[in-house]
């Protein structure tokens, strides 16, 4: 009885396993991909960088999608491009017979190493895909923010520097009152 | 039937059971979600200086101990808003046949003082449902409060900062969002958390990367990137959650505290 229920049982589950497994992983379908990350948004006054991420985990897929987006605003502020075309002919044979074979390869490098103040996720958009949560990300950096950043640096500068020659006057003032009761003792 | 096969039917017959009990539980586990007081779902307004921090626990067969976890959680989160350092990292590594991503999470905080009932922070409002222990604290406790009771029993509309691009400026804020958790309380930690570091992640983050693509006949693209921050974040609160029932994904949304003039 059990050796029947076993025998009849096993087809099933291998039949379960290669519905299972036979599935690929679900594409996105091109309609439902957002505007805005396939023509990231120009403006003068911000930079656009749009990122995407399929993971199973949701919080992770929207952590890549979100640091991709923001690596693309970086690139676009500070990078530093090299371009290396190489090419390569080679000739073998003669004359006429001669066969000539060209290799072209390019390597492209792109380097970006910055701080990003204020670079904010402004659009979100996630989509599932079967098991798999997909998610698009927009990041803005706005360059007024960053203008602004600046002068605050520089006025915090300002302020630490005007205290510090402020404390050096009060110094000079303790070391006068000094000098003058050094004076009045005597 | 052989005598062998008894202690294997039985085992079989046992494992039936609790994948039974467990599917009967699950329903019961998320009805927790469809009983909650509304300064859950949005906290209300403080006048300047004062915070409040809400705490939730499960279902306790000792409802004290129900009762204290709820506390202690709620307590913590008054620590998150006081200060609190965080450290991000991640880690993604791709050369055009695998992907690796790799964040590091890390929150630390020192607290100066240990905090204290009634001197430090008051119970303004609680709420005991047959599934859920929720509870509201207020510091410093001297507040005067007029929370309303409301009970809610269900999330309502999709909140607009769920959307965040329909906002034309956003404010700084942060939004925390988790999926496919067995445990509300548990999905409501790690949301509240990640909302905490989307906050952090737009005040200040290095962005460091190498990004090279060799053309020969096919692209290859190769990629390393690493994104970090090390920041001290003070005075930011958990201000609205929502859970998207349909979807079964948690939000929750992080943002500095707001600036009331006190009346």
């Amino acid at each position: 009885m059990l050796k029947k229920l076993i025998l009849a049982a096993l087809p099933l589950t291998l039949v379960a396993f290669l519905f299972n497994c036979g599935g690929g992983r679900p594409v996105a379908d091109v309609e439902e991909i957002p505007e805005w990350y396939l023509n990231p948004p120009v403006a003068e006054d911000a930079i656009y960088g749009s990122g995407d991420a399929v993971k199973q985990s949701l919080a992770l897929a929207k952590e890549a999608a979100d640091a991709r987006a923001r690596d693309a605003v970086a690139r676009a502020i500070e990078v530093k491009v090299s371009n290396m075309l190489k090419n390569f002919m080679q000739e073998s044979g003669l004359a006429e017979d001669a066969e000539a074979l060209e290799f072209t390869e390019s390597v492209s490098k792109q380097v970006a190493n910055t701080v990003l103040r204020g670079c904010k996720i402004t659009k979100r958009t996630v989509k599932t895909e079967g098991r798999l949560y997909h998610v698009y990300s927009l990041a803005e950096y706005n360059l007024n923010s960053l203008i602004q950043e600046t002068l605050d640096q520089a006025r915090k500068h300002k302020a630490l520097y005007n205290e510090a020659k402020a404390r050096l006057g009060f110094e000079e003032l303790e070391k006068e009152i000094q000098k003058l009761e050094a004076i009045g003792n005597e | 039937m052989n005598k062998s096969s008894r202690p294997a039917l039985r085992g079989g017959l046992s494992i039936f059971s609790w994948t039974c009990t467990l599917l009967l539980m699950v329903p019961t586990l998320l009805k927790c979600q469809n009983l909650f007081p509304s300064w859950f779902k949005q906290l209300p307004r403080t006048p300047k200086g004062y915070c409040l921090s809400a705490g939730y626990a499960g279902r306790f067969v000792n409802r004290t101990l129900g009762k204290q976890v709820a506390l202690d959680l709620a307590i913590k989160n008054l620590y998150r808003q006081k200060g609190i350092r965080l450290k991000f990292k991640l880690e993604e590594i791709a050369d055009g046949r695998l992907r690796i991503t790799h964040p590091f999470y890390e929150m630390v905080y020192n607290p100066d003082s240990i905090l204290e009932e009634e001197k430090d922070f008051r119970i303004v409002d609680s709420l005991y449902t047959d599934e859920a222990y929720f509870v509201l604290i207020a510091s410093p406790p001297d507040i005067e409060l007029d929370v309303k009771k409301e009970i809610l029993t269900n999330w309502g509309p999709r909140p607009k900062w769920v959307d965040i691009c329909k906002c034309k400026a956003p404010a700084p804020h942060g939004i925390g969002i988790v999926s496919n958790y067995t445990s509300w309380i548990r999905a409501w930690q790690d949301a509240d958390a990640f909302a905490y570091f989307d906050l952090a992640r737009s005040v200040a983050l290095r962005v460091e990367s190498i990004h090279v693509a060799r053309i020969k006949g096919f692209v290859v693209e190769s990629k390393i990137m690493k994104q970090e921050f090390d920041i001290t974040t003070k005075n930011c609160v958990i201000t609205a959650r929502w859970y998207d029932k349909n979807r079964d994904i948690y939000y929750s949304l992080c943002t500095p505290m707001v600036k009331v003039t006190r009346k």
